[in-house]
């Protein structure tokens, strides 16, 4: 049994509200979306997992469905905290300066993981990324920062 | 940016589907375990498998395995290359964060606009339901008078006929007045210097005599065609339907240059919603007329459900008019209404598509609207002009429902509660209408759409609509549908003044909308100040100013009468405010800013449309004249008062509005003629408005002793600095298009 906060209830109504249908509930390929929304971050994997769908109008889920999955996605540990990617991407730093090479966080984003593509690449860059330096390199924590401070939706 | 990453490829494009159970828990033990285990082979560019070339340590190689076998991307190896497993993993994880950070900053996005979707959305219909409320007053009034018959306004019904075949009086006008001369028949060429006019920023009109030559020409030529309007795609191959362009002269500039002007080739349909809200209406109304003058075979308009006075009165086009025509906007706001009572109420393509503004109902019959006299209907909101004969209402109801309805995803047909007129109609009404009209299927506008268009009802439906950045700049894209001789839909959807939006950032786009949304629900909001501060107090005994965040959302969903996302707006009509509780002083601290107030008083509400629209009092005051004796009793005149407070709550209770009729019954004998009553109401109108300015008087007294707090300031010049009009020539190439691939 879901125990989810009423106050919590209360925005996956709205969320639902807003991406679904009246009596059906969610498109399943919107899964991930809502979840996001509602400041949850599954992987793409963890989304199909939990019953996310590739395709449209293959299979509905509604409210009472949805809530468990809330739950259970909201327990995973594996968020992703500022240092986290920091590490990371320092290790792309060569020369310790906090600045790496655009083109190697591109490719990293189009080719790595749960790959984004071209389309969705630009738009991050655009809205989160200074542009690049003579000589093709990026401050990265600057990027992350700005990634990571979107003003909440739901609090 | 992306021109310089060497690795890519065009079947990057597709999003990997990662088979991998967790991503975020690779660890190295795990690629090892997991990677001893599998094939050596890889997918080389092709995608054909190929045998691994062992260049790598084992650790190396193993992870390298596990993502060949899951099928992940086929050019990692590059990078990876003589890197360690830990390093590698590192990578991967540091991709994957991003990613998924990125993906939640994207749906966070999409909700934020849909929030603010909602917002224009539920303001747009709220006020057009308070104007629907009209109709049902009348209606009632009609009702309820014992022997009321839906006599008119005889007044004007003289003046009617005559303003079609004379010349009425024109008087100058002061300031800039183009040279430009306009002579019937009107040709490309006048379109083309009729456009170099109209695009200029405000300043330059045309001479109102030629306006009025457009308006009677247009309304003389409109009155010969039927209520149906059959078109034909025999000689054209091909048509274009445009849908609600409300004023936006820049939309239809960019139409116009992307598709071509009309002619015989090139034939356009446009579906009602000319004017209102936008700024040039009065332009986009003169030069669609004269389209349809120089190429009458060529392009057929709709009418829409703001093709009426009543509508004009409340949403704005009536005070352009005004405004630009000050001494003339009268006589030319007539022959406006000319123009709308005789344009037709629809079209059909090919006889098997039906092109109307709003949809239909379970009982709209096509043949009883092609019998109806349409002439009859100046305004839909007001009971028809007739010559003494009983209204007949199933008619009137039929005009509603294909002027007002919307389309709806659950079956049934059910009364539009949301706009207060027409109705909802599913899709199981959609297919019997069809079939009984043996219809491919509709062409609809009415709807706003993020991308100017949507298809619904199985493609059964298609609302298209043509003004882009309605709501606010950057809230959604117009669109224009080509339809080819098999009646197969083509979009094109754009956005205009282009430049404005595009070197701004999303967020910076965002912010725009966002603030305009804000702007407008907070006009709203005043309209019921005092009732909130009311409300507000009575929650809060101690007098601290905070309420608890429940308490809040509820007092402005009762008072406001909104079903918004009130949870979500709270930091932004609350500013300042902590996770806990509310400071409410804050939200009607904001509602007395500078932007705000200013904002309010642009408005109008129902009420001021109503004492504004002589013709809508003189009509209720024929109806309650049962007996044509060109005087009313107070005892009939209480009636109406009654189902008037009803329908619309204005500011005065019935004991003041009697109170006030009693005072212009001069002589005492019981009775108050047309003059009186009209009187009665400008003079509640002046107290009216003189109650609001002292309301305002005290308010920004209120103001200077206590200073609103420095959160609420800021928000107030964020919002003033967003919504800041710039006004500049319309240039219709500066526009962002793209045709959209067909279905």
């Amino acid at each position: 049994m879901a125990d989810v906060p009423k106050r919590e209830v209360e925005n996956v109504e709205f969320v639902f509200e807003v991406m679904g249908s009246p009596g059906e509930g969610i498109d399943a390929v919107d899964l991930g979306d809502a979840l996001r929304a509602l400041n949850l971050n599954p992987t793409l994997a963890l989304i199909e997992k939990m019953g996310g769908t590739k395709k449209r109008n293959e299979k509905k889920i509604k409210l009472d469905e949805f809530l468990p999955i809330y739950s259970q996605v909201k327990k995973e540990k594996e968020q992703g905290c500022y240092e986290d990617f920091i590490e990371c991407l320092k290790l792309y730093d060569k020369a310790e300066n906090g600045t790496m090479l655009l083109a190697e966080l591109q490719h990293a984003l189009l080719a790595l993981g749960e790959s984004l593509d071209d389309e969705q690449v630009e738009t991050l860059f655009a809205d989160c990324m200074d542009p690049e330096d003579d000589e093709g390199m990026i401050p990265y924590s600057q990027f992350i920062q700005r990634l990571m401070s979107d003003p909440v939706v739901f609090d | 940016m992306l021109r310089s990453c060497v690795c890519l490829r065009s079947e990057s494009t597709k999003r990997r589907s990662s088979s991998v159970e967790d991503a975020s828990s690779c660890r190295s033990s795990e690629i090892e375990r997991v990677g001893a285990s599998m094939q050596t082979t890889t997918l080389g560019p092709n995608g054909q498998p190929q045998p691994v070339a062992a260049q790598t340590t084992t650790r190396a190689s193993s992870l390298l395995q596990l993502f060949q076998r899951k099928g992940w991307c086929k050019h990692f190896r590059k990078p990876l290359r003589g890197m360690s497993a830990s390093r590698a993993e590192k990578t991967i994880r540091a991709a994957i964060f991003i990613q998924k950070w990125y993906r939640q900053h994207q749906a966070r996005r999409e909700m934020q606009k849909r929030c603010n979707w909602q917002i224009f959305q539920n303001l747009e219909y709220a006020s057009e339901q308070d104007q629907a409320e009209l109709y049902k007053f009348f209606n009632d009034l009609i009702k309820n008078m014992p022997q009321a018959a839906a006599t008119g306004n005889k007044y004007h019904q003289n003046s009617r006929i005559s303003i079609l075949e004379e010349d009425g009086e024109l008087v100058e006008e002061a300031g800039d007045i183009v040279s430009t001369r306009i002579e019937l028949p009107i040709t490309k060429n006048d379109i083309d210097r009729l456009i170099d006019v109209f695009r200029k920023k405000k300043g330059n009109r045309l001479h109102p005599k030629y306006v009025a030559m457009i308006l009677r020409e247009g309304a003389r030529c409109l009155k010969q065609m039927p209520n149906i309007v059959m078109v034909s795609t025999a000689v054209s191959q091909q048509v274009t339907v445009c849908g609600d362009l409300h004023g936006k002269l820049d939309d239809l500039l960019v139409v116009l240059y992307k598709n071509g002007l009309p002619s015989t080739s090139n034939p356009y349909v446009f579906n009602g919603d000319f004017v209102d809200r936008g700024k040039k209406g009065l332009e986009v109304l003169l030069l669609l007329l004269s389209l349809y003058l120089a190429f009458p075979n060529s392009v057929f308009l709709n009418r829409g459900n703001h093709e009426d006075s009543v509508m004009n009165a409340r949403y704005g086009f009536s005070r352009e008019v005004e405004s630009k025509y000050p001494r003339n906007y009268k006589q030319l706001l007539l022959l406006i209404d000319e123009v709308y009572r005789w344009l037709p109420l629809g079209s059909v393509l090919n006889s098997r598509v039906l092109i109307v503004h709003g949809g239909f109902s379970d009982s709209t019959s096509l043949d009883l609207i092609k019998s109806i006299d349409r002439g009859k209907y100046v305004s839909i909101l007001r009971p028809p002009v007739t010559d003494g004969e009983p209204l007949d209402k199933t008619e009137w109801q039929q005009i509603f429902d294909i002027m007002w309805s919307d389309p709806q995803s659950m079956q049934g047909c059910k009364p539009n509660t949301l706009r207060g007129a027409g109705v909802w109609f599913g899709p199981d009404v959609t297919e019997t209408f069809l079939k009984r009209h043996r219809l491919n299927y509709v062409i609809r506008s009415h709807e706003c759409k993020p991308n100017g268009h949507e298809f619904m009802h199985d493609n059964k439906v298609i609302t298209i609509f043509s003004a882009s950045n309605y709501y606010a700049m950057g809230s959604n894209k117009g669109a224009y549908m080509r339809l080819n001789n098999q009646l197969m839909p083509h979009f094109v959807q754009y956005i205009s003044a282009a430049s404005q939006t595009k070197r701004l950032s999303f967020r910076q786009r965002m912010g725009i909308v966002e603030s305009s949304a804000l702007k407008e629900l907070a006009v709203r909001m005043r309209d019921h100040r005092d009732e909130l501060e009311l409300e507000f107090q009575k929650c809060d005994p101690d007098g601290s100013g905070h309420i608890t965040i429940s308490k809040w959302c509820c007092v402005m969903e009762s008072v406001t009468k909104l079903g918004l996302p009130w949870r979500l707006l709270r930091d932004k009509l609350a500013p300042g405010t902590d996770s806990q509780s509310v400071n409410y002083v804050t939200t009607l601290d904001l509602l007395d800013t500078d932007v705000i107030m200013e904002a309010e008083a642009d408005g109008t509400t129902v009420m001021d449309a109503l004492y504004a629209n002589k013709s809508s009092l003189v009509t209720i005051f024929n109806i309650i004249d049962a007996d044509n004796s060109g005087e009313i009793t107070l005892d009939e005149f209480e009636t109406a008062i009654d189902l008037l407070v009803a329908h619309m709550p204005g500011v005065y209770s019935k004991e003041e509005m009697l109170e006030k009729c009693r005072m212009m019954d001069l002589n005492g004998d019981g009775k108050v003629d047309l003059n009186e009553f009209l009187e009665a109401f400008r003079l509640s109108d002046l107290h009216r408005k003189q109650q609001q300015e002292e309301d305002m008087r005290r308010r920004s007294t209120h103001r200077t002793i206590q200073n609103p707090s420095d959160s609420v300031t800021k928000l107030a010049n964020a919002i003033s600095k967003n919504t800041a009009v710039v006004e500049q020539d319309i240039d219709p190439t500066d526009c962002e298009a793209d045709a959209v691939d067909p279905k």
